[in-house]
């Protein structure tokens, strides 16, 4: 009997229970791929680790052999070594390349921090082949089989690109240097061909029996490093790939959260409606469980089947979603997870079961006389009219009728203000995320002010090989000299990149941490959380995150160790940033700095004088000093943060197009069941005259009355929920206080008008048998 | 007299299951100005199709209806809505109202649509207009009620005055009476009659002799054909209407009733 009923019920709401279908297929879809996602990211990174052979601990340092003897010898003596692999960068200046950037040769890594080719093998080189990560092609616009021409000396070589490489090192956009791997013979080449030992990098990977330890003799030992980073911070630099993984699964658990709404008001409609046939049944004497049972059994079937085919469609989604993953990393092939994805839809048949039976315990409460009285229990309710249309003036008869409707029976309405509050919350929270990380804004959290111009001027290395600080100065002034002489005042200063070995009294660990100090420009400019600007010397500025670690205050002492000296500062700022993924420090301007120590440079910053067209003034520096690389705040920014902002795009774009699809679904079902429900008075207002087009336009301004709403609610709700979660999300890059960039028309306007556009086109398609109404349903009113 | 409505050679088939059932065959008739024409048949015979299908309110399968000079069957769907929301009335067995407005927002919702965008009443006339109409028909004190706050007796007045409210040339009854006790009956036949004699001209279905007995003419259907009809004349007083009864029960007997 019940397959005879499931079988009727399944013909009887084809629509209702398709649409309810396909929900639980896209929950499943999600839920399952989802957490698939997010054990694949942790997994493939522990994976990639693994395959890579990534070493414990490495350091890179620059130029001198005396430096590279003293680290080699010390390295043979600690017990606590257990592994050295040790490589070198030749450095090919940004000028003397065609690749875009300033270019980092190395030979491929036969022991430790491998590098695998797209298809996860191993990569071989001959003689004229190169090899980059695959973001920095991405980054550069190279693919394999172009060529890569530099001069060395008097030599001039060209590459051919053989491969695009999983650089477990270099790979991830945060670590924030890149190499390019050659042949050794053309290594040995380039090699004996530079000039100066100064372009020369040395990279120490190491493997010890106790990392803290060892990272711990290591910095006391004060070698002039300029970098160092252990496995764990590496990892790090992969967190993002979590995060993207992480979103997914909110995604779904919104999904899922829609679909029990749904479930819930197709269980409260279908009730309603079969309250006839339930009073006879319980009338011929069947027990209200083995009722329930009809409809548990109705569920079930539905449910299993979405859940299955979800959890099945879900592993092509899951792959198609780790494809950006997978270009990074060496991942462990995602159909294993099969079982997984099964049991991702066993939890959701699970779930869903057990609200289908919370749903229907109403039928316990249904009596028979309910039925045979039409399901009236004699019970008189407030007033169903709530608006007047005599007292309405001049406001047309289809809003009042919509508004009317929608205030008289509220709680019909609720399941689609719901699931409408959360697609708007769904835009709304990685659109903020995405606008901030694009707005001008989020420059200021890389520790560096805002400014009007970025340029590089290609001396950064010259300036690092001669540490001669008057030279940049000169340099700077030199630069304004020649902007000014075409009509362009500008106010240049450089921001330069340390990384000394930093301890305090509290915290006698040695940590090698970045360190910015900007010449020519003042502290004050810079933004901070706490305290005072670092105007003497003496004095430094440094992130939350770092205070917290040294286990200092505002007023203490730290001390930096550039070189053998350690120098105690006085503490006197707290600011944030994302570089060094939160660590960082500010040094006063007049702070005595040696640019021999000098890791690298954030590029020369400038500011225009008052009133100046800043795109035209800077396409008009593009023509004077054609070598230099140029660019505004949103290159600057894009640059900065280079496939990191593509990524949170595509969340976007598919919570966007989820969103989409979710309130179409939603807003179909909910016309369809409306329409069912209101086809007596469409009957009787098509007899007296309204046309279809009208009775089509009143069903589907309801539905927009509802979008609009939700969309106001949605935006309250989300500006709760930024502080949560945007502000969480940007706290694991180091920045907990994040100043979001909320474009009020895209965000306001832009799409919730779209979200409208999408859900009354649905409602206009739902609506459509309206047209087919007969007079006569007429009949069917109550 | 000119014709309100002129039927010709009417037919409605429906089709279900692939079988052919012809509902009405080649049915033609007229209604008059000012004239009330009855409608009677046993159960089956197609008098509520008859009704549906000469409103426009169902699809004709073959045949033409001729409503003041417009031809039903060549009008598009939006134009036959708008001759039915300003030309006709409608009244039903049941007292169809949308449910979550007032009796008062029901009767004047209708004319708020049709002089949406035309310079015609204005919100304030159609309330005045309403209210007299309500006074008219004594539901007055009701008009802020719900529909399920009032008698069946209100309630079908209400949709009297609802049908009145654009002061329609016609209006099609489908049994106004039939859910209404013997004094409710006759409190909404009595207003009929009154809209009558005012001029506007009324097509009722009805199983009812005292109710047939008011109109002034009765058509006979029987199996989707008019098997003849009766002129009784126009009902002037309440002492006519036992002959008018008597005389019309002899003809239906004739009939087969």
């Amino acid at each position: 009997m019940f397959i005879q009923i499931l079988k009727k019920d399944l013909k009887r709401k084809k629509g209702m229970n398709l649409i309810l279908f396909l929900l639980l297929i896209l929950s499943s879809i999600f839920l399952a791929g989802g957490i698939n996602n997010l054990l694949l990211t942790m997994n493939a990174i522990d994976y990639f680790f693994e395959k890579a052979n990534v070493s414990d601990f490495y350091a890179m340092t620059m130029g001198s052999e005396e430096n590279e003897n003293r680290i080699e010898e010390w390295l043979k003596e600690e017990g606590l070594v257990e592994a050295v692999d040790k490589d070198s960068y030749l450095l090919i200046e940004k000028e003397d390349n065609s690749f875009g950037n300033p270019m980092y040769l190395c030979k491929i890594r036969q022991k430790q921090n491998l590098i695998f080719d797209t298809k996860n093998q191993p990569v071989f080189l001959e003689p004229g082949e190169i090899a980059i990560s695959v973001s920095q092609a991405e980054q550069n616009d190279i693919k394999p089989g172009d060529e890569i021409r530099f001069r060395v000396g008097d030599k001039e070589i060209s590459l051919q690109v053989k491969a695009l490489v999983k650089d477990v090192l270099f790979g991830s956009p945060f670590v924030g240097f890149n190499a390019q791997y050659v042949s050794d013979r053309d290594f040995a080449m380039v090699e004996n061909a530079l000039l100066e030992e100064e372009s020369i990098i040395t990279g120490y990977g190491i493997s010890t029996l106790d990392v803290l330890e060892f990272e711990q003799k290591f910095s006391n030992e004060g070698f002039p490093v300029n970098t160092t980073m252990t496995q764990k911070e590496l990892r790090k630099c992969y967190i993002m790939d979590m995060l993207f993984a992480a979103f997914l699964m909110i995604i779904s658990i919104c999904l899922l959260a829609v679909s029990f709404v749904i479930l819930k008001f197709t269980i409260t409609f279908t009730l309603q409606e079969e309250f006839k046939e339930i009073g006879v049944m319980k009338a011929i004497g069947i027990s209200s469980f083995a009722i329930r049972g009809i409809y548990l059994c109705k569920y079930f079937a539905v449910s299993v089947a979405g859940a299955l085919l979800g959890a099945v469609f879900s592993i092509p989604f899951s792959n198609f979603m780790m494809k950006s993953i997978e270009k990074n990393m060496y991942m462990p092939r995602a159909q294993g997870n099969l079982l997984l994805c099964l049991s991702c839809g066993c939890i959701i048949v699970l779930l869903v079961m057990g609200f289908c039976y919370i749903c229907t315990g109403k039928i316990r409460r249904l009596t028979v006389m309910e039925a045979v009285k039409s399901g009236s229990n004699g019970e008189r309710y407030g007033k169903s009219s709530p608006l007047s249309l005599y007292k309405s003036g001049k406001l047309p008869t289809l809003f009042f009728l919509a508004a009317n409707d929608i205030l008289s029976s509220k709680r019909k309405y609720i399941p689609l203000f719901i699931s409408f509050i959360l697609g708007v919350i769904m835009i709304i929270l990685p659109l903020n995320a995405v606008n901030t990380l694009k707005g001008d804004s989020i420059i200021t959290m890389f520790g560096i002010a805002r400014s009007d111009v970025y340029i590089v001027n290609n001396k950064e290395e010259a300036y690092m090989k001669d540490g001669d600080m008057s030279k940049m100065l000169a340099d700077l002034q030199h630069m304004e000299e020649t902007y000014a002489k075409e009509g362009i005042y500008v106010k240049l200063y450089n921001e330069i990149n340390y990384f000394p070995y930093v301890s305090s009294d509290t915290n006698k660990d040695k940590r090698s941490i970045l360190s910015l100090q900007a010449k020519n420009f003042h502290t004050e400019n810079y933004r901070y959380l706490e305290g005072e600007p670092p105007k003497l010397s003496k004095e430094l500025a440094m992130t939350t995150m770092l205070a917290e670690e040294l286990n200092v205050t505002i007023g203490d002492t730290v001390y930096l160790q550039f070189a053998k000296e350690k120098i105690p500062y006085i503490f006197t700022a707290t600011f944030e940033s994302f570089n060094n993924l939160g660590y960082s420090i500010r040094l006063s301007e007049t702070a005595e700095t040696d640019l021999k120590y000098a890791a690298g440079f954030y590029g020369i910053q400038g500011y225009f004088r008052e009133g100046t067209d800043v795109e035209a003034a800077i396409s008009k520096m593009k023509e004077i000093t054609p070598d230099y690389e140029i660019k505004n705040t949103r290159e600057k920014i894009a640059a900065q943060l280079g496939t990191v902002i593509e990524r949170v795009g595509e969340i976007k774009l598919l919570t966007v197009s989820v969103v989409i699809m979710i309130n179409s679904l939603v807003t179909i079902l909910l016309c369809r069941t409306f329409l069912e429900r209101d086809k007596g008075e469409i009957a009787l207002l098509k007899s007296i005259g309204f046309s279809n087009g009208f009775l089509r336009a009143w069903q589907s301004m309801r539905i927009g009355m509802i979008q609009l709403v939700s969309v106001f609610f949605g935006i309250l709700c989300s500006y709760l929920l930024n502080d949560l979660m945007i502000q969480y999300t940007f706290g694991i890059m180091g920045a907990r206080q994040v100043e979001l960039s909320i474009v009020p028309m895209e965000v306001y306007v832009g799409y919730p008008l779209l979200l409208l556009a999408g859900v009354l086109a649905s409602a206009y398609f739902a609506t459509s048998g309206v047209k087919k109404f007969s007079v006569r349903k007429i009949n069917d009113m109550e | 007299m000119s014709n309100s409505l002129a039927v010709k050679d009417l037919c409605k088939t429906y089709v279900m299951d692939k079988r052919q059932n012809n509902v009405l065959k080649n049915v033609s008739f007229t209604v008059n100005e000012g004239e009330m024409v009855s409608v009677m048949g046993p159960s089956g015979s197609g008098k509520s199709t008859l009704l549906y299908t000469v409103s426009s309110m169902d699809s004709m399968t073959a045949g033409s209806v001729d409503f003041f000079g417009k031809d039903l069957s060549h009008l598009k769907p939006k134009e036959l809505a708008k001759v039915r929301l300003v030309e006709m009335g409608f009244i039903f067995q049941q007292m169809y109202m949308l449910k979550n407005l007032s009796i008062y927002d029901n009767i004047i919702l209708p004319a708020y649509q049709a002089e949406k965008g035309r310079a015609g009443r204005s919100r304030k006339e159609i309330n005045e207009q309403a209210e007299e109409l309500m006074r008219k028909l004594d539901i007055i004190q009701v008009a802020d009620n719900d529909i399920n706050e009032v008698s069946g007796g209100q309630l079908q007045r209400a949709c009297i005055c609802r049908s009145l409210i654009n002061h329609p040339k016609i209006i099609f009854a489908d049994e106004p009476t039939g859910s209404l006790n013997k004094q409710a009956s006759y409190e909404v036949m009595k207003e009929l009659n009154r809209i009558n004699r005012e001029g506007t001209s009324i097509l009722l279905v009805t199983h009812d002799v005292r109710v047939a007995a008011k109109s002034d003419r009765v058509i006979y259907l029987i199996d989707g054909r008019i098997e003849d009809e009766y002129k009784l004349g126009k009902f002037q007083a309440e002492q006519d209407l036992r002959d008018r009864e008597r005389t019309l029960n002899g003809w239906l007997m004739e009939m087969g009733w």
